[in-house]
């Protein structure tokens, strides 16, 4: 019957197609400007690929009749193996998606928040459906956990832990100031004594005591090492006899130096003031004109905040240095022996 | 009383024994749907070529790393193919290795994708670079989660989850491998000036 060979999904879809394409064409013949036309004409055929792959694919939607004093169906689970069950994980993909969205316009913190969220949903999420497949017995999951769990996400799991403590630690110590940085890292170390002699001493401290007690460890050190992160680094004087710094801003896409002098093993310290529009600072050997020859090192573009550079160093000379995402933002570099 | 035979709607019985499609169809609603958001975008790219002349004055593209790119790509477009083939055949390091070497040449692509974005040498303040900028990321973007996808695929392999009597998984990726390889395709011929 023609009715159980198309579900209404599909009509509807096909009309979409259909009229998408022949508005496209006409409106290219009528109008003649192709932007509309790329998009009326797109619009068809995803319209018809969704046509396609619900006609092939979702099978009939209309439930068959049956009589009304027929028996009930039986509740047995249609799928072999565990049922499937809710799942949190979707909707913290979601989540995760929407944060992006929020931190696409934000910064880099919410956006590596939201790369977590949506990297721990996606794993969980992965996981899940694999526990729920028929093939996931006792034996696999025995097998899968002795010689893929126990031997490789224990130590990656150790070691991430070990590598947040360090940076979270390094980043509270970077922003107090540096007299209460000794302060911080002797309390931090009598902390651990007296956390371990407790441990130690105590062979009976059950598992979730264990637990607690590792999990305010790691969010106390980690949430103040994102504090600090976000408060920023104090000021750190320049040690005699190290590497110099060069400063340069870039502000309502200008440079704040026309002529920048670099001696050799000097860093480059540039701060972005556009927010939200890239810069960075390139080197350029000059041609004979004065015009720009071939680059002689690129620095990484940024949006926003600072970033210091460790250019190699030309040979002692005359060079030009420039922004490469917009023409005027240029200068000469003088490079010393 | 006789019982009454109205026709009520109700749950078929006998229900399909794994509902493998949902995934199927999801997948390619997501791929169709992705479609339409590279379609708007160089439908913004066209629609600018009415103001100014595209690409603008003093844009230089590196047409030779347009066209490396999209080779990249185009070589993963058999290498997926070849994976569905051997999964199909029930021939599992032949799957293993197919699906290992796409994801190399997508990692390569999106090296690639990033190198060519940090070389253009023109920002996204204007609307040019933020159309430009717009495809040629979104490129990377939708290349990563097909890497994903295809890593996905490699493992439901490896622990013998998709096989000659189970080859959705591997299909579906494939198909979505083939989306990234198109749009990607289809925005290095409206920036490039590859044809030409």
């Amino acid at each position: 019957m023609p009715s159980t060979l198309l579900n209404p999904a599909t009509k509807v879809f096909a009309v979409v197609a259909g009229l998408g394409i022949a508005i496209g064409l006409g409106f290219e013949i009528a109008v003649g400007e192709s932007s509309g036309t790329v998009l009326l004409v797109a619009q068809g055929l995803v319209a018809a690929g969704v046509a396609v792959a619900v006609a092939a694919l979702a099978g009939r939607d209309a439930a068959p009749a049956v009589p009304a004093d027929a028996p009930p169906p039986s509740a047995s689970a249609s799928t072999p193996g565990v049922p499937a069950q809710g799942s949190m994980f979707p909707g913290l993909c979601a989540m995760g998606l929407g944060l992006g969205a929020v931190g696409a316009a934000t910064g880099a913190v919410i956006m590596i928040l939201a790369l977590v969220v949506t990297g721990v949903g996606a794993a969980g999420w992965f996981g899940q459906s694999w526990r729920e497949h028929p093939s996931w017995t006792p034996r696999v999951r025995e097998r899968v956990r002795y010689r893929l769990l126990v031997p490789s996400a224990l130590p990656f799991a150790m070691l991430a832990l070990a590598a947040s403590i360090a940076i979270g630690v390094s980043r509270i110590l970077l922003t107090v100031p540096e007299k209460a940085a000794v302060g911080v890292a002797l309390v931090l170390a009598v902390s651990l004594l007296v956390a371990f002699f407790v441990l130690a001493s105590r062979p009976g401290l059950g598992r979730s005591a264990l637990t607690a007690l590792v999990v305010m460890a790691v969010l106390s050190v980690g949430g103040a090492g994102i504090a600090g992160a976000t408060r920023g680094e104090r000021r750190i004087e320049k040690v005699p006899g190290g590497p110099g710094t060069v400063r340069i801003t870039a502000r309502n896409i200008k440079f704040d130096l026309t002529e920048m002098t670099l001696a050799r093993g000097e860093v480059v310290v540039f701060r972005n003031r556009d927010t939200g529009t890239f810069h960075n600072v390139a080197f350029y050997a000059q041609t004979p004109d004065g015009g720009q020859g071939r680059p002689l090192f690129n620095g990484q573009p940024i949006d926003r905040g600072q970033i210091t550079y460790h250019p190699p160093p030309p040979p002692a000379g005359t060079y030009l240095f420039a922004c490469d995402f917009h023409a005027n933002m240029r200068g000469t570099l003088i490079v010393s022996g | 009383m006789t019982a009454t035979t109205a026709a009520t709607p109700a749950l078929p019985s006998g229900a399909p024994s794994r509902p493998r499609n949902v995934a199927t169809l999801a997948v390619l609603i997501l791929a169709l749907g992705g479609m339409m958001a590279f379609a708007a975008l160089i439908a913004a790219y066209r629609a600018l070529a009415h103001y100014q002349s595209l690409p603008p004055k003093g844009v230089k593209l590196d047409n030779y790393l347009g066209v490396m790119t999209t080779f990249t790509l185009v070589l993963s477009a058999p290498l997926v193919e070849w994976a569905w083939s051997a999964v199909r055949r029930d021939e599992r390091r032949q799957a293993i290795a197919a699906l290992g070497l796409t994801i190399g040449m997508g990692i390569a692509f999106v090296d690639l994708d990033w190198y060519l974005v940090s070389r253009l040498g023109f920002g996204v303040a204007t609307p040019y670079g933020t159309v430009f900028y717009a495809m040629v990321i979104l490129a990377g973007i939708n290349a990563g989660v097909g890497i994903l996808f295809l890593l996905g695929a490699l493992l439901r392999v490896l622990g013998g989850q998709a096989s000659g009597s189970e080859p959705e998984p591997v299909r579906v990726v494939g198909w979505y491998w083939e989306f990234v390889v198109v749009a990607w395709v289809l925005v290095a011929l409206t920036l490039y000036p590859i044809v030409k």
